[in-house]
């Protein structure tokens, strides 16, 4: 189980004065199987599960392909890039990490990630012994 | 990325809205907004100024299928409002919009007489 801490928005909607914050705190942040460290405001992430692969979905507002990287080493997906408050890196610039573990079953070779409308939306496939399926009774 | 806000009640149907973060840049000659709506294309985007009530709706394209079974929630998928009042007159025709990844930038010129201007001195 993957435990995590929200940032405390309630105290202003400013994006600036969220991108300070993040940029503020300097533990560094890494979650993997319940594990953290630090106190860094993070990528809101959902996790989901079907029949057919696991999805991870991101919101990275105003991230372009271009500032984004996701990379898959020794069964740990890494979603690093920077946040930028103006376009063209004026003002504050945030970078992010976030790492996922990826779970026993998963076809790494197969994972696939799309990034639109500002939400990232990562796809796991999981091997085709590990789908549940149905055993013909005789 | 937004706070909780409220819950617009329209006799049998109830909609919730988050807040998104925006952020606000103002100059000499008007405002430029930026508004963080992940999940949002300009299709789903509605502005209405009336008066001095600038009211920013953007509406969710995708949602999670209802056949994924949630393992990990931090996300809200509630369509977003963002509700601002101008300090300012502006230009309502001249005001334009362009969302990309999920952010909306909208530019509002001030109204000529609302542009700070020089007093010659005679």
């Amino acid at each position: 189980m993957i435990s995590l801490l929200r940032p405390d928005m309630s105290r202003s909607s400013s994006l600036e004065q969220w991108l300070r914050d993040y940029l503020s705190s300097d533990d560094p942040f890494f979650a993997t199987r319940g594990e953290f460290t630090g106190r860094r405001p993070v990528i809101p992430t959902d996790l989901y599960e079907d029949a057919d692969a696991f999805h991870a979905l991101m919101e990275l507002p105003g991230v372009a392909k271009e500032n984004l990287d996701v990379t898959l080493e020794n069964s740990v997906v890494r979603i690093g890039g920077k946040f930028t408050a103006k376009p063209g890196d004026q003002g504050p610039v945030a970078e992010f990490n976030r790492f996922l573990a990826v779970p026993d079953g998963v076809n790494a070779s197969a994972v696939s990630a799309e990034l639109r409308d500002g939400i990232l939306h990562l796809r796991l496939p999981k091997h085709e012994e590990r789908k549940p399926r149905t055993i013909q009774v005789g | 990325m937004s706070t909780p806000t409220s819950e617009v009640s329209n006799g049998s149907v109830t909609r919730r809205f988050r807040r998104p973060l925006y952020e606000v840049d103002a100059s000499g000659d008007g405002y430029q907004i930026s508004v963080l709506m992940p999940g949002v294309t300009k299709e789903g985007v509605s502005i209405a100024l009336h008066g001095r009530n600038l009211t920013i709706d953007g509406e969710r394209r995708d949602r999670p299928q209802e056949s994924w079974r949630p393992v990990l929630t931090e996300l809200n998928w509630d369509d977003y409002r963002l509700r601002l009042e101008l300090n300012v007159l502006v230009n309502e025709s001249a005001i334009s919009a362009q969302v990309t990844d999920g952010v909306l930038r909208l530019t509002l010129p001030k109204a000529e007489e609302a542009k700070p201007r020089r007093i010659e001195v005679a």
